[in-house]
């Protein structure tokens, strides 16, 4: 799914930029934020995402029971009112697994995309910036990386590094860094040209200065809805990874290990195989609404 | 010798008129229309009870600033306005036949049949994956069943002025130049009886803006089709039109014969269009004209005369009720309480 | 045309060799030795000796490197799997026929189904079936795939009893992972079908050919799809490479043995010479589509020619 946004979000890139110079950088993303706000579907997902955040701090208050708590006269129960969501086989409360769970998903999901930001977004805007061989060499090795599908670069990686949660974030990170190195060479592009770039290598800046304080403001808006999106998409290959058995280890709870765990009851407890699937999807579908919404709004021309 | 607005004074009991139509009536009769679009930021009152007409063999420059209505009233014609969210109220008689009432297939043998279209910007109004032989085809195809389509695109090609092998080439090969002059050819591809011309200049460069123009002309005297002129350029109207209408915010302000409305501009928006144009014979020191103020913001049109707020004449009554077209001298049509009375007047 | 075909060709040929060179550096410098793997941990140490000169596994990297590179291009050789006793590309042209059809049915599975939906979609904008089909195609770009196909099963094979849920061979087979596999990328295409062509749809060209007097339905075929296929063309091409991916998920799922499922068991038994080989498949299956639709392209934009 972050291959449409990439598609969107690239065509917008010379757009966007285009209109956020940096005298106006306030009030576009004043004006975004406005935007957003009218967007319900996007202010659902936002609101979404904020209450996962919050159960994934406080997963220890929250929850009714720990997460590898077993109650061995309760293995496999259907939900109850002392079990809201059931228990597993282990007699573990699968609502309290689910919101430790949010855990593991969010950290790799925000941890991921952000490896891949700061590699990808620095990889792009030297390859942008300087442009010539240096671009080319590392444009050329983002295409190599791109010619394997992320998902399978993503569990080579993880069966190398080995499972564990940081190997899962640095596989899923990495994955995404051409993305972002490609988003962010063509906003460079597009900017390195304009005269207020121009004026301040005039005035003697520094490279490092011009790209930090001058290109990378001017970048933002399509680099954070790429991130937005590719957020989501780090969540699901986590899960995938997970229930592939490469992600987090038991007994610690991970949405795509307890469903890979549960499949071999999906005929006697199906509810097993909904509940982690539901948690997954809810994230995912809220954060792909806040991505769209923002998308529409930092380029209204987009809609319609 | 007014083409115009012969049919003006009638047009509010327009149904029994309807029945008694003779052989001198006009080609084109546009009564009343309204069109709206209904958009998020509100009602766009695009076109404001417009009338309109046109004779068969005529040209009419249909004159107004950018977002005056011109395009959408042409639009209307043709019954190209979306819906929803567009809305259209009124009357379009086209020889004599309420085109509003046709059925689908009327109005599709109708459009680029009776009615075709050149647009305003030549560089997107052409499909970008089709020849241009084959868009001039297509046209054919339509509505000359008889014809051999491509031998009719090549001799189509080859009057506009472009050598037939080109034919085969993509839009994106041409000329913004010769890509009008393929708008042009697939317009003209079936000799409509009227041919509206959206500001087909205004996208080109000045050197091309006259070959294009002569063209026009040219085709349309050799192929005896009526032309619908829209442009917001006095000069061009000057050179091919018969007649002028000027609209203003939806509405037309003043009509006339072409030597009549030059002499002498009635409406005081006329009037500052003149004084906008700059003439070979004014002291290059003196500023050029300006009218103040903007066009009114067509989701919220002012009560009154809609040129009022911008009037230098405007008395009271103008900001109340506009005073409706009315035959100041013969022929010669103006929607205004106070015109001018000649040409020095005013200043 | 030909020139361009054949100078994309040619720009495969290095990607495809770095890809090669990436995924066995990786793999070479993995912690754990494939004799052990190969003989088990009880292996006496002159076995170990021995089976390493036999491979060549003492060979410095570069040597190594180039023997696989070699024999890969020259003998389609790509190496022998320690695991399976038996040589990594037999192991893998066994299975390649499954997975391709697999693939091949959900591609035209979802075009099929993804392109008309978002074309309706857009000609009627927000109508009932518009909404519908947007939030359908909201949740379907959410769902994992391996969700998916487990719901699956549990409506068609365990509650409704319809459909079986192993296997790939028969009709009734194929259903279920088809349509998994299938689920998102549907979603996809129809989403960006839907907003591709209400851009077009709006064009100046499309009203031009609505002034000529042409059909709606002439307008959308002739004139307004061909254009919007562009962008939907440059999605499908790298939608195929999460289906791809996917297809590891399904046929873990539903018990397929293709190639994705060779390799999630080489994945738990540190097959390495299986993943590497599994990659390198499908990586070039993936170039190979991206070349076919960049060809298709310059067949739909004549634009393509200038640049």
């Amino acid at each position: 799914m972050n291959n449409i946004t990439e598609n969107i979000t690239e065509n917008m890139t010379g757009k966007a930029v285009a209109k956020g110079g940096s005298a106006r950088g306030h009030s576009m993303w004043h004006y975004t934020f406005i935007r957003l706000r009218r967007n319900y579907l996007a202010m659902i997902g936002l609101v979404v995402i904020l209450l996962l955040i919050l159960t994934a701090v406080f997963a220890e208050r929250i929850a009714p029971y720990g997460y590898s708590a077993q109650d061995y006269m309760m293995i496999r129960k259907p939900p109850s009112p002392k079990h809201l969501l059931g228990t597993d086989e282990f007699g573990r409360d699968v609502l309290s697994r689910l919101i430790y769970g949010s855990r593991v998903s969010l950290q790799v999901g925000f941890i991921a995309v952000s490896i891949a930001l700061a590699a990808g977004g620095m990889i792009g805007a030297v390859a942008g910036y300087f442009g010539g061989k240096i671009d080319n060499l590392l444009m050329r090795i983002m295409d190599v990386q791109l010619a394997i599908p992320t998902i399978l670069l993503a569990i080579v990686i993880s069966s190398v590094l080995g499972p564990g949660l940081f190997n899962l974030m640095i596989a899923v990170g990495i994955t995404a860094i051409p993305r972002f190195a490609r988003l962010m060479r063509a906003s460079v592009l597009s900017v390195k040209n304009t005269e207020f770039i121009e004026a301040a290598r005039a005035m003697g800046a520094s490279h490092m200065r011009v790209i930090l304080l001058y290109i990378l403001p001017n970048c933002m808006a399509p680099l954070i809805v790429q991130a937005t999106i590719n957020v989501a998409n780090a969540i699901l290959f986590a899960a995938t990874l997970s229930f592939l058995g490469l992600g987090v280890q038991p007994p610690y709870p991970e949405w795509g290990g307890m469903l890979s765990a549960a499949r071999p009851y999906l005929r006697s407890n199906a509810y097993l195989s909904i509940f982690p699937g539901l948690a997954i999807m809810i994230t995912i579908v809220a954060l792909n609404c806040v991505g769209d919404g923002l998308r529409d709004a930092l380029d209204p021309k987009q809609k319609r | 010798m007014n083409a115009v607005y012969q049919t003006l004074q009638t047009s509010d009991n327009s149904a029994d008129k309807a029945t008694d139509r003779d052989v001198s009536a006009p080609l084109l009769d546009i009564r009343n229309l309204f069109v709206r679009f209904y958009t998020d930021t509100g009602v766009v009152h695009a076109v404001n009870g417009l009338n309109l007409s046109l004779s068969k063999g005529k040209s009419l420059g249909f004159v107004g600033e950018t977002g005056a209505g011109k395009t959408t009233t042409a639009l209307a014609t043709l019954q190209l306005i979306p819906s929803p969210p567009g809305e259209m109220k009124g009357e379009i008689f086209f020889e004599g036949r309420d085109v509003m009432k046709m059925t689908e297939p009327e109005k599709r043998a109708f459009r680029g049949g009776k009615i075709a279209m050149i647009f305003q910007d030549p560089m997107t109004s052409l499909n970008p994956i089709m020849t241009v032989e084959e868009q001039i085809m297509e046209m054919v195809e339509l509505h000359a069943a008889a014809v051999n389509p491509r031998e009719r695109a090549r001799e189509m090609l080859t009057l506009v002025g472009i050598r037939p092998e080109r034919g085969k080439d993509y839009p994106h090969q041409l000329s913004g130049g010769m890509r009008q002059r393929v708008g042009i050819a697939i317009a003209l591809a079936c000799e409509p009886d009227l041919l509206i011309a959206d500001e087909p200049t205004t996208a080109l460069d000045v050197t091309i803006q006259a070959q294009v123009i002569d063209l026009i002309k040219k085709l349309q005297s050799s192929v005896r089709t009526s032309l619908l002129l829209i442009t917001h350029d006095l000069g061009i109207v000057a050179e091919i039109c018969d007649d002028v209408a000027i609209m203003y915010a939806g509405r037309l302000v003043e009509a006339a014969d072409l030597r009549q409305l030059y002499k002498r501009p009635l409406h005081p928006y006329t009037r500052g269009l003149f004084d906008a144009v700059p003439r070979l014979d004014s002291d290059p020191n003196e500023k050029l004209a300006v009218i103040p103020g903007l066009t009114p913001d067509p989701t919220n049109l002012p009560e009154g005369c809609g040129f009022s707020p911008r009037c230098p004449r405007a008395r009271p009554i103008c900001r109340e009720k506009s005073c409706g077209m009315r035959e100041y001298e013969p022929g010669h049509f103006v929607d205004c309480h106070f015109p001018l009375e000649s040409r020095g007047d005013g200043q | 045309m030909l020139k361009y075909i054949v100078r994309r060709i040619l720009l495969l040929i290095p990607v495809i060799l770095c890809v090669m060179t990436v995924l066995f550096t990786i793999l070479y410098f993995t912690p754990g030795d494939p004799a052990h793997i190969a003989l088990g941990q009880e292996a006496t140490r002159e076995a170990m000796a021995a089976f390493r000169a036999e491979h060549g596994l003492d060979d410095p990297f570069l040597v190594q490197l180039g023997r696989y590179i070699y024999r890969a291009v020259f003998h389609a050789d790509l190496g022998y799997s320690y695991v399976m006793k038996s040589p990594v590309s037999y192991e893998l042209s066994t299975r390649i026929p499954t997975t391709m059809k697999l693939a091949f049915w959900a591609v035209a599975f979802s075009t099929l189904v993804g392109i008309p939906l978002g074309v309706i979609c857009a000609i009627r904008q927000y109508s009932f079936l518009d909404s519908v089909t947007t939030l359908v195609t909201l949740l379907g770009v959410s769902m994992p795939t391996f969700w998916t196909g487990l719901l699956l099963i549990l409506a068609f094979s365990v509650h409704l009893e319809w459909l079986p849920s192993m296997g790939f061979s028969t009709p009734s087979e194929m259903v279920l992972p088809v349509v998994t596999l299938s689920g998102s990328t549907i979603a996809i295409i129809a989403r960006i079908t839907r907003s591709s062509m209400l851009e077009v749809i709006r064009t100046d060209y499309v009203r031009t050919a609505r002034a000529k007097g042409q059909k709606e339905r002439s307008v959308i075929l002739r004139h307004a799809l061909p254009n919007a296929m562009i962008p939907i063309l440059t999605i499908i091409s790298m939608q195929f490479g999460l289906l791809l991916g996917g297809s590891l998920i399904t046929e873990a799922i539903f018990s397929i043995s293709g190639v994705g499922r060779l390799m999630i068991e080489a994945i738990n038994m540190r097959d390495y010479p299986i993943i590497q080989g599994g990659v390198l498949f499908i990586s070039l299956a993936f170039c190979l589509v991206n070349l076919a639709v960049d060809i298709l392209y310059a067949f739909v934009d004549p634009r393509i020619h200038v640049r």
